[in-house]
């Protein structure tokens, strides 16, 4: 394991014990941890922080804490939610799921199938007191955390409703158990790890009250709603490269690109005036508005967005002259994201963002 | 586009198609393209509306956009499937007052035709939240507590095919012969 590179997502429970004992063995370079949450008093139950911990994002002070235990590991702190990060900073060597989400495990299984990066995924049930640990293979033919999922299971994901104002319930899972799947983590993440990785997905479930435990293979589904597909990811220049070099710079094979989308995001094409109807070109990612105006230039009433003004696909032939110069950046592009470049004839090309001004293709 | 997501939107496509022909409350617009990802739907039915300081509740005509995310199979986000497009003084618990904004629990790869029923139903207020703390209009919600005698405002179904009346005297053959 030397100088891997280790994604680790939700630093509760689980996650705050993984980390330490992550880095009290060898073989880890860089660590980067996310997590969008700050601890609270009622964590100090469950989990492996102390009291000055408290009122800090949960990424902070464990990266403070780590620095103190390894200062040679480069450990990356980035406080925002898996879904909202730049999709190419997941491309390690292994993804750690410690969160207790199932949007959040779904996303993280899918972008590990895209990538090519094994998925090793913890979770715990208070009673009965049950650890699991789940490897996902990288192999497209290998089972994805949807392919045991059923409608139910999609039914009962998170979602953000206009209306809803239901807090979400703290978890009583108590501070042992998490510190045994965290431990089972580990083991797991060794064995994805070893030379060749998994080619199979498997998971192991631990009754640690009795010392049983049961280990899986896991099979893929056929009827998998997630289509299991590999993306081999390229390079294109900075976020100031504009989406006119992008069409005319970036000859991909010999069609040129007919489409872009930034995986995993919705671009705004319109905010509209909910008094006069006044529409507002955008061009922005949705998830990060930056400093846009949000208030109509006719009449000041405040705009909005709505679903059927996004897009998922930017097609060139529906841009405006002038929006040909607007830079990615322009548009809440950031450093490695993950773009597809979409060829007139539909194949299809990932790159990621890189730094740095664009130098030309 | 992946296989799973290009099979669904051909089969909502075909829904629409079927709806549209089956109904006389109802006309859907759908988007580009040979497999549409979004639809424009649009209700001719009774609803309420607050026009000043007065509720009434009257015929209208309702349209609610649907767009169909890349990985609507696996995620449905209602602020993003679901655009409420007017009339905006619409009077309602679960549409926002002058906003683009209406709450209806969808779940991932709910089909088309379910959407369209269950904001019908929305809009004559068949289905309603009489609860403030789930309601995007409050004021909307305690109105409904006080006149749920009155729900749905509109009781025809949304399926139906319209009702020719042939009666003597009530219509004329073309060319004028009765």
């Amino acid at each position: 394991m030397d100088g891997k590179s280790i994604t680790v997502a939700g630093l509760g429970t689980i996650g705050s014990y993984l980390v330490e004992l992550l880095l009290r063995r060898s073989g880890i370079g860089r660590l980067l941890l996310v997590d969008p949450d700050s601890y609270s008093e009622s964590n100090l139950r469950n989990q492996h922080i102390g009291r000055r911990d408290v009122g800090r994002p949960k990424v902070a002070a464990v990266a403070r804490r780590l620095a103190e235990l390894r200062p040679d590991v480069e450990v990356i702190p980035l406080v925002s939610a898996v879904e909202k990060m730049p999709l190419g900073l997941l491309r390690c060597d292994a993804i750690l799921g410690c969160t207790d989400s199932r949007a959040s495990r779904r996303y993280l299984s899918e972008a590990a199938v895209h990538l090519g990066v094994p998925f090793v995924d913890a979770g715990v049930l208070a009673l009965p007191a049950l650890a699991r640990v789940t490897i996902y293979a990288p192999a497209p033919e290998a089972a994805c955390l949807q392919c045991s999922w059923s409608p139910e299971d999609y039914a009962q994901q998170e979602q953000t409703y206009p209306c809803s104002r239901a807090a979400s319930p703290s978890s009583g899972t108590p501070a042992w158990l998490g510190a045994i799947a965290a431990g089972m983590q580990v083991a797991a993440l060794e064995r994805a790890l070893r030379a060749g990785g998994p080619d199979v997905s498997q998971e192991i479930v631990l009754d640690p009250h009795s010392g049983r435990s049961i280990e899986t293979k896991l099979r893929r589904h056929n009827g998998c709603r997630f289509e299991h597909r590999r993306w081999t990811v390229g390079k294109v220049g900075g976020v100031d490269i504009t989406l006119g070099q992008l069409l005319g710079g970036t000859p991909v094979g010999r069609a040129r690109c007919a489409a872009i989308r930034v995986e995993h995001h919705a671009v705004v094409l319109d905010r509209i005036c909910t008094t006069c109807g006044r529409r507002v070109r955008v061009l922005r990612l949705a998830e990060r508005p930056g400093r846009l105006r949000t208030t109509c230039k006719g009449c000041g009433a405040a705009t909005a967005v709505a679903g059927m003004n996004l897009t998922a696909e930017l097609q060139f032939a529906d841009l405006r002259r002038g929006e040909l110069r607007r830079t990615l950046k322009a548009m809440g592009v950031a450093e490695h994201d993950i773009l597809a470049l979409v060829c007139a004839d539909g194949a299809e090309h990932h790159v990621e963002v890189g730094p740095g001004p664009d130098r030309g293709a | 586009m992946d296989g799973p997501t290009k099979a669904f939107l051909a089969n909502a496509a075909a829904e629409a198609a079927d709806l549209a022909a089956s109904s006389d409350l109802l006309h859907i617009q759908p988007g580009p393209g040979s497999l549409p990802d979004r639809y424009l739907i649009t209700y001719c039915c009774n609803g309420v509306f607050k026009d000043g300081a007065t509720v009434n509740t009257r015929l209208g005509t309702f349209a609610l956009g649907i767009w169909f995310p890349p990985d609507y199979l696996r995620y449905a986000d209602p602020q993003k499937v679901l655009t409420w497009l007017g009339p905006m003084n619409v009077f309602h618990p679960n549409i926002a007052f002058g906003l683009p904004v209406v709450c209806l629990r969808i779940e991932p790869a709910q089909r088309l035709g379910d959407i369209v029923h269950a904001a019908y139903d929305l809009v004559r207020y068949a289905k309603v939240t009489m609860d403030e703390r789930d309601a995007l209009n409050p004021e909307a919600c305690a109105w409904a507590r006080d006149h749920t005698a009155e729900f749905p405002v509109d009781r025809r179904p949304l399926r139906r095919r319209q009702v020719v009346i042939r009666s003597r005297g009530m219509m004329k053959k073309e060319g004028g012969a009765q």
